[in-house]
């Protein structure tokens, strides 16, 4: 055959092939066969982090209540505001999904990091927070809170408290905590958990803002003053809250799993039961404190709310502190 | 050391020589080689894409396979350095300086050869130090703060000045270029984007492998097209390739290898640093103590040693904050740590006592994998060389999709394919008027660090009263000033005396 001929039938072909990938594309929505194949988890968080070894977690039982594993994919950047935006942005079918982190969310938004609102979001549910602790480092001399207090109000705005990233939940709960216990005390920002880790342990900082994950393996090495807790914490019972000591301070980072809006209504809610399912394994309750995440779960209904709330007293808390 | 550590570190040893070990060791030896030489893969994508793999396995087997990988990706760095100018991975970027002008003088082998050897030297080096001295060193990396990371940024930013002692305006100009690259992004102190123009994209910054890719990878490739030359350089086999090269390393470079190693070690031990910090002022400091200055850029062998032995060393200085304190020392270190506590252990000062033969198995088959990579390495380098054989007709176009391919590949953005264009185009034009891609490199790789470090510094200074007690007055501190200013003087003031000297003796200089 000429070559003339050749290329219109491979040309032919092609058309063929990409026409009738377009069928695929057009199957109707049923929830019955949802999903037919394994759904996209995109990770906020560069490979090795907590988020990627929290989803590595529920991806080990997904095959059984899913049917697939999930895909993963990573987008990491600008503390997790690059993924967000792009799970915001990607197309409601169920098919992609993703691990967040509150309340960064709700700051992204604010200080313009991230190209999404609150609202950008279908919330499937929170299945781990992590809680902050006040400490300061072995050698100080602070070792209760009211000593802490003491220190602060002696030296206004002397005292250096050292938070995990710079504009994150721990930086905001640092300003209401000198609402609430009514000092001033200057906010040292950090690359994250290990290097606040590092400062803490090397005494270059005089009090640190942290999660409990990171401190709980070091705990001996650390003063540990208050936990920001609603109750006493599993892994610090004899460490007083705030709420304990009558200040009414709560600070914590929740892990979600969010889809972009508009998802179907039946896609999603089996995206909620099969995610309760999975988290109600006593195997992935074991993997999960293992690993010392705190499960705690909040179905997805409620969190849009809680963060829409979140939203307005954090931009209040911004405009009183001038970063607005 | 007590017995106990003893007798698990040589258990540690004969495990990590289970058969099944040496496989999987020599599986992600290669696999690592490759993704350290091809543009776009680092060592710490290479570890990350295979952690998953290790989730089947016993903990310890999965950690011997990923230190296999992390050993041979840091050293496959050095073979797109040498052979074609584009440093493989970040940690690469000092080998290019020496490795391609060997190329170019023939010698592509020797260099090559070189390299491997420095990295199995300085990589057993480094794990040694670990298992000698990790908890009294690990103590020593926290007296580490922002000040000091500060002045070991500008300590690496001197080299600047043994890199273009030729023309040291415009060495600087690069940097000062590269500096200004690295704060495109997120403010490091407030979390607000800065310099994104508006484009939301652009707030995570300009990611480093893209510009990588593209000052090394694609400005070079456009100046071999421009040329029209045939090969990218002539390549000769050397005869007696490995007994050659061992005597001169064995006669010039001893102390070279020693001071780098322990270089690398050093500063991988400092969390936050890393390879490419490493390699660069062991690089300087292999300049600054040598008798004959002016040789480096051309061709020295010494060159690749130094920046070959110490990011290897690096490999084991990371984990000694690792081991003990949960803190990893490198970006790869913490993907380690994350493949770690997968298995649900968790790194730090409990590691060894409740996982010591894991920690242990793991430790140990960093040396038994640096001596497979001896023998794998060199198999691997005959081959690559080849690579010159090839008409630069095909290889520049290859190279140009790899960097495509790899600049994509790092977060599936096309915004850092962009960047890597856009970069490589600028880093072209930028060398038509005589600034190299080294000093620019060191700007883009060490000003993000500096500008975090002197920011935090100066908050912390704030709140203290006085900038010059947090940022001078502190041991370490006065120490790294006084080696950045001797860093910096030390080529002006040779090359000054050379001048003199010349002018004595009636030479034109």
């Amino acid at each position: 055959m000429s070559i003339r001929v050749k290329s219109c039938m491979a040309l032919a072909l092609c058309c063929l092939f990409s026409f009738s990938a377009g069928f695929v594309g057009i199957s109707a929505v049923h929830a019955d066969d949802y999903p037919k194949s394994g759904i996209g988890m995109v990770v906020c968080y560069p490979p090795g982090g907590g988020s990627d070894m929290l989803s590595r977690v529920f991806d080990k039982y997904a095959k059984k209540e899913f049917g697939h594993n999930f895909i993963f994919q990573y987008r990491q950047g600008a503390g997790g505001a690059i993924g967000a935006s792009a799970i915001a942005k990607s197309k409601p079918d169920g098919y992609t999904i993703g691990t967040v982190n509150t309340p960064h969310i709700v700051l992204q938004q604010l200080t313009g990091a991230g190209d999404f609102t609150v609202q950008s979001f279908d919330y499937i549910a929170q299945v781990a927070s992590t809680i902050q602790v006040l400490v300061t480092p072995s050698p100080s001399k602070i070792k209760t809170l009211d000593q802490f207090i003491a220190a602060a109000k002696e030296n206004p705005g002397k005292m250096t408290v050292g938070i995990p990233g710079a504009m994150g939940s721990e930086y905001m709960a640092v300003l209401k905590m000198m609402e609430v216990l009514g000092i001033k005390v200057t906010i040292v920002p950090s690359k994250g958990g290990a290097d606040l880790l590092a400062a803490l342990l090397g005494n270059h900082v005089d009090a640190g803002f942290h999660n409990d994950v990171i401190v709980a393996p070091e705990r001996e090495k650390m003063n540990l003053i208050a936990v920001a807790g609603a109750k006493k914490h599993p892994f610090f019972t004899d460490i007083p809250t705030f709420k304990d000591l009558g200040y009414n301070l709560t600070g914590f980072t929740g892990r979600i799993y969010v889809g972009p809006k508009g998802i179907d209504p039946a896609r999603l809610a089996k995206l909620r039961k099969g995610f309760e399912a999975i988290w109600n394994l006593p195997e992935c309750q074991n993997d999960l404190n293992k690993a010392n995440y705190g499960p705690e779960w909040k179905p997805g209904e409620a969190l849009e709310q809680e963060l829409l709330d979140y939203k307005a007293e954090a931009e209040a808390l911004l405009k009183k502190y001038g970063k607005k | 050391m007590e017995q106990d550590t003893v007798s698990l570190i040589l258990n540690g040893f004969f495990n990590s020589l289970e058969p099944y070990h040496l496989v999987l060791m020599s599986l992600g030896m290669i696999g690592g080689i490759i993704a350290g030489a091809l543009p776009g893969l680092t060592a710490t994508m290479a570890i990350a894409l295979l952690v998953p793999v290790t989730f089947a396995m016993r903990p310890e087997s999965g950690l011997v396979m990923l230190g296999a990988i992390w050993c041979g990706a840091i050293y496959g760095g050095s073979n797109a350095a040498i052979l074609l100018r584009i440093p493989g991975t970040p940690s690469s970027i000092a080998t290019t300086f020496d490795g391609y002008p060997m190329t170019l003088k023939g010698q592509a082998d020797k260099a090559l050869f070189l390299g491997l050897l420095a990295s199995v030297i300085g990589g057993i080096v480094g794990v040694l130090v670990l298992l000698v001295a990790f908890a009294p060193l690990a103590r020593f990396s926290l007296s580490f703060s922002k000040p000091e990371y500060f002045w070991l940024c500008i300590f690496g930013l001197t080299s600047i000045a043994a890199m273009s002692s030729q023309n040291i305006i415009k060495g600087l100009l690069g940097a000062a270029l590269g500096l200004l690259m690295g704060t495109v992004g997120m403010d490091p102190l407030e979390g607000v984007p800065r310099f994104t123009f508006g484009y939301w994209p652009l707030v995570e910054g300009l990611e480093l492998v893209p510009v990588m890719i593209g000052i090394f990878a694609f400005a070079q490739m456009l100046s071999i097209v421009e040329t029209e030359q045939k090969y990218i350089a002539d390549y000769a086999r050397t005869q007696n390739l490995v007994l050659r090269v061992l005597t001169e390393v064995w006669a010039k470079c001893k102390a070279n290898l020693v001071r780098s190693s322990i270089i690398g070690t050093v500063v991988g031990m400092l969390p936050g640093a890393g390879g490419p910090v490493a390699s660069i002022i062991a690089y300087n400091e292999a300049v600054r103590w040598d008798k004959d200055p002016g040789k480096y850029g051309k061709g020295a062998i010494e060159g690749i040693i130094a920046s070959e032995s110490a990011n290897n060393a690096v490999i084991g200085g990371s984990l000694i904050p690792m081991m003990s304190l949960g803190i990893p020392g490198c970006p790869a270190a913490a993907v380690v740590m994350g493949g770690l506590l997968a298995h649900g252990i968790i790194p730090g000062s409990k590691l060894l006592v409740e996982s010591g033969d894991v920690a242990y198995t793991f430790i140990a088959s960093l040396v038994t994998a640096n001596i497979i990579m001896l023998v794998i390495g060199y198999v691997m380098l005959k081959g690559t060389a080849n690579i010159l054989r090839v008409p630069a007709r095909w290889v520049a176009p290859i190279i140009l999709i790899l960097s495509v391919i790899g600049s994509f590949a790092i977060r599936n953005s096309l915004l850092d394919v962009f960047v890597m264009a856009g970069s490589g185009i600028f880093s072209y034009l930028l060398a038509k008027v005589g600034v190299d891609p080294g000093p620019l490199s060191l700007g883009v790789v060490l000003g993000p660090i500096a500008e975090e470090a002197l920011g935090v510094s100066l908050i912390i200074a704030g709140a203290k009263g006085s900038v010059i007690d947090i940022l001078v007055f502190r041991p370490i501190c006065l120490a790294l000033i006084l080696l950045s200013i001797l860093s910096a003087l030390t080529p002006m003031f040779l090359s000054y005396r050379r001048k003199r000297t010349n002018r004595k003796t009636g030479v034109s200089s």
